[in-house]
């Protein structure tokens, strides 16, 4: 089991017209290209299509993408509808927040809430808060601590539903 | 991460866009040994994003339709594949006025288009396989419905 990667990397430049229509314009990176360089290029290559199109360059994206090639197997009976939020501080003093899919039932308090004592709740906000790694708000500011988590369900889509119902 | 059903969702953690992916990658590696035992998903994929949106919001130059496409076609070297890309709503300065591809065609000579050919080759872009893009050689317009 491993992630894999394609040969490239993808930058897709966003762009909306007069009517509020949105289309993009894709390019293939090679994998390796440092972000700072692909970066470099995306900045080119809007300036230079900014010429070529009457409709606004909203911004990019710069993807590199990995798949597994040799998925494990779910747990029997997991639904990603089911939710584990968590809350975090950081250091700005605001909160952000992510949330896992197919929670376990093992971190569980009674009523829903997340046990923040839990060993693996431990781990994961040692690693999360970890300064050596990168993980930041939207703003940028670094997360500090764990402030609150619990179990939420957002509603299935039909695709989502068993198929032997 | 995939559930029992196939029924996907992911786990999203922003990171400054200052850092490298090579760091972002090694976080997200000891994240995610952190987050299987938490859920009982599994991984199916990883992406790592680098956003950018202009500092004020910008409008489009006039009406013209975001399907007007141009398609630009660019070869990568005798023994690999061409790549294409598309430009929406492009502007009518680049279309072509002389026969045979007036209206439909694309101006190879036009210095904007000139001025894309050279950004493309000159940015490092290659087709999905990665082989270096190397010439403009035919662009037309289409729509794109």
């Amino acid at each position: 089991m491993a992630l894999t990667n394609l040969p490239t990397a993808s930058l897709k430049i966003d762009y909306r017209d007069a009517s509020g229509s949105k289309g993009s314009s894709v390019f293939h990176i090679p994998y390796g290209t440092l972000a700072s360089v692909a970066i470099a290029a995306a900045d080119a290559l809007s300036a230079a299509l900014n010429a070529l199109s009457d409709a606004a360059i909203d911004g990019y994206s710069i993807t590199y993408a990995k798949t597994e090639d040799t998925p494990a197997t779910p747990t029997v009976g997991s639904r990603v509808e089911e939710k584990g939020n968590f809350v975090w501080r950081t250091a700005n003093g605001r909160t952000t927040r992510f949330s896992i899919p197919a929670v376990v039932d093992s971190i569980l308090n009674a009523r829903g809430s997340i046990d923040k004592s839990n060993a693996l709740v431990l781990a994961l906000a040692a690693v999360v808060t970890d300064v050596d790694l990168v993980f930041a708000s939207a703003d940028g500011s670094d997360i500090t601590a764990l402030l609150e988590a619990y179990q939420s369900f957002r509603t299935s889509s039909t695709r989502q539903l068993p198929t032997d119902r | 991460m995939q559930d029992e059903t196939g029924s996907t969702a992911a786990v999203t953690l922003h990171a400054p866009s200052s850092a490298t992916y090579a760091e972002i990658d090694a976080s997200a590696t000891a994240l995610a040994s952190i987050l299987l035992p938490l859920t009982g998903a599994v991984l199916v994929r990883q992406r790592i994003k680098y956003v950018a949106v202009p500092d004020s919001p910008v409008s489009a130059d006039n009406d013209t339709a975001i399907v007007r496409t141009g398609l630009f076609f660019f070869s990568t070297g005798t023994t690999t594949s061409d790549t294409g890309i598309m430009v929406p709503a492009v502007k009518d300065a680049i279309i072509s006025t002389t026969e045979p591809t007036a209206g439909v065609g694309i101006d190879l000579t036009n210095s904007d288009v000139i001025a894309f050919e050279d950004a493309v080759i000159a940015s490092g872009v290659t087709n999905p396989f990665g082989d270096a893009i190397e010439a403009l050689f035919v662009a037309y317009l289409q729509s794109r419905v």
